[in-house]
């Protein structure tokens, strides 16, 4: 009862602050903007059949997907660190673990109630701007989604949820053992640059220096001659890619949207598997960290 | 049963030892303390920054566990019944704070919920008005000045209606008013029959309110007791000082008085004389100074920033 009640109050005190309603607005605005694009016309030439009726007839969710998925992966780990970084940190820095512990109250208490808070605030963070762009993509553009498109739309935003949490758990990871919120989000955010954007070019130089530079094959083309870098380089190029790239949260995640994007559903979920163990592992730490500490 | 309640002291304490290991190297916070709190008294744990006042409160709390000795409080065995201290007892630590976007009450309704409290609506009002924050009620934590946040924390100590009170740096930060009304409300609440046990390094603020002292340096108490049983102790071992004003200068005085066993030093300054002794020795000094005009007679007691600058080192 006292871990819900402390949720209750923490949750209550995270979605009145000025910084969650900011994360949502702006999350809301730019998923709404990408969703505009749904609709916008295309100087492309369609190969086979492009009459309207055809288009239409490709499914809703995944054009929403096609084009939330090159937003999702960037935006969701801000939001999650942000929402992350000052969860226990802050607490302890203005003072609120000692009045809480001033209370008969345990310190497993404080933790499991504010993760509690944390979760519930997280998962309104993300479905909030997604049904709210969604809603008003649908509202804007007239578009009324079919059962499979929902159905599919729900198991998109189920798994950019894990995907949040992943993010989220590393960042509440980083707050509870530092104890500083500058320093909480200095690493969270380190640690998205670097799965996001570092290391996908790091890869290639660390592959680069294991293989050596790319190999190439000649190939005649009709009377032009084109140069194929070997498949057995490209093969190898891959396989380590991935193994390096695996390393980080979002790679997995890419994994699992891919396969929704590509319409065939969650058929490999390994992926997911990876994404709550690391969760559950950087909650588990960080509550144990948390309790075995003593006020100083 | 009750007559255990009245035997035992609200906070006793046997060689409590709190080590630290910084960098490999220990650090004893706390150094064996023996500390008896009588029932009722307004009690005063003095010590210089970084005594160890805020680590034996945090043991006496249960939120910090000793290294070794034991202690109780009201009772309760401070390792294994913290909750139920803490439970029973009004605590307000040192920079404690509350959820900056939720107003004075909600924050206090929602610890009064989180305690379980039968009348939760109820014990905030009281407490808000005790605390002089009832007109402030609405205003959120984060646009609150450090009196009134300090104000906030008292209140939320006294939400159980505690029958002791521990209170950690409480006028740290407050202004002359803010620390004037604390004092008021101290001496209230100990009128009320609580026992109320203070921490500070800042004497003159709330120092004239404390019937019993503990003084701390380096992690060990150096002296506790009443504190009229420590100025009497602090005369005895320092000496008694005897202010004299005169109507007249009277050179020849100082002669006789440093010839009188007990007599360390007398000093005149213009009219008035200062005479420090070894022992009590008002009626001598009187009958010797008969015809020398005695416009006042007094013993210069020592204080409590006295008693504080002997023993905190």
């Amino acid at each position: 009862m006292k871990v819900l009640e402390i949720a209750r109050v923490e949750f209550g005190n995270m979605v009145r602050s000025n910084k969650f309603l900011a994360i949502v607005a702006i999350f809301t605005l730019m998923l709404l903007s990408g969703l505009c694009r749904v609709t916008e016309p295309s100087a492309m030439l369609s190969f086979g059949a492009a009459t309207p009726e055809v288009e239409s007839s490709k499914k809703l969710a995944l054009k929403v997907m096609g084009v939330i998925g090159i937003n999702v992966p960037m935006l969701v780990p801000v939001v999650a660190v942000m929402l992350g970084f000052d969860i226990i940190s802050g607490k302890v820095e203005k003072g609120i673990v000692r009045t809480l512990l001033a209370q008969p109250i345990s310190r497993d208490h404080i933790i499991a109630g504010t993760f509690v808070a944390g979760l519930t605030s997280l998962l309104v963070g993300v479905a909030i701007p997604l049904a709210l762009s969604l809603s008003l993509a649908i509202l804007l553009l007239g578009i009324t989604p079919s059962l499979t498109d929902i159905a599919l739309l729900i198991t998109y935003v189920s798994v950019v949820a894990v995907f949040a949490l992943a993010y989220y758990a590393l960042s509440v990871f980083f707050s509870t053992v530092t104890s500083n919120s500058v320093k909480s989000l200095a690493a969270g955010t380190l640690v998205w640059l670097f799965s996001s954007f570092m290391l996908p070019g790091l890869s290639t130089a660390i592959i680069r220096l294991l293989l050596g530079p790319p190999k190439f094959e000649q190939v005649q083309m009709g009377q032009m001659i084109v140069l194929k870098t070997d498949p057995d380089y490209m093969r190898k190029f891959t396989d380590l890619q991935s193994k390096i790239l695996s390393l980080t949260l979002d790679y997995h995640f890419r994994v699992i949207q891919d396969q929704l994007l590509l319409g065939l559903g969650v058929k490999d979920y390994t992926g997911l598997v990876v994404l709550i163990a690391f969760s559950l592992a950087s909650l588990i730490a960080s509550f144990t960290v948390f309790v075995k500490r003593e006020v100083r | 049963m009750i007559l255990v309640e009245k035997l035992v002291p609200p906070i006793k304490t046997e060689n409590l030892t709190k080590i630290y290991k910084l960098g490999g190297k220990e650090v004893r916070a706390v150094d064996g303390v023996n500390l008896e709190v009588p029932k009722r008294s307004i009690f005063g744990l003095l010590g210089r920054n970084g005594a160890g006042k805020s680590t034996l409160i945090h043991m006496l709390m249960g939120t910090v566990l000793p290294t070794s000795g034991r202690g109780t409080v009201l009772g309760y065995d401070i390792v294994k019944e913290s909750l139920k201290i803490r439970e029973k007892v009004g605590f307000m630590p040192e920079g404690l704070g509350f959820y900056e976007d939720l107003t004075a009450e909600q924050n206090l309704m929602a610890i009064a919920k989180l305690m379980g409290l039968k009348k939760p609506t109820e014990s905030v009002r009281e407490c808000l008005k005790l605390v002089g924050l009832w007109e402030y009620r609405q205003r959120k934590y984060g646009e609150m000045s450090v009196g009134m946040k300090q104000r906030l924390g008292i209140a939320q100590a006294l939400l159980k209606d505690p029958e002791l009170l521990v209170l950690d740096e409480p006028t740290s930060g407050v202004d002359p008013d803010g620390a004037r009304e604390f004092r008021r409300l101290i001496q209230e609440l100990n009128k009320q029959g609580k026992t109320i046990f203070i921490s500070t390094h800042l004497l003159y603020e709330i120092g004239p309110l404390f019937t019993h002292i503990a003084v701390m340096r380096q992690g060990k108490i150096v002296v506790q007791g009443s504190v009229s049983d420590l100025k009497e102790k602090l005369m005895a071992d320092q000496g008694y000082v005897y202010e004299v004003e005169l109507s007249k200068p009277a050179q020849v005085i100082i002669d006789r008085m440093c010839s009188l066993n007990g007599v360390k030093e007398a000093i005149l300054e213009g009219n008035k004389l200062v005479v420090l002794c070894s022992k009590p020795l008002a009626p001598t000094l009187l009958s010797l100074l008969e015809g020398y005009g005695v416009e006042s007679f007094r013993l210069a007691k020592p204080t409590l920033e006295d008693i504080f600058r002997e023993f905190s080192g």
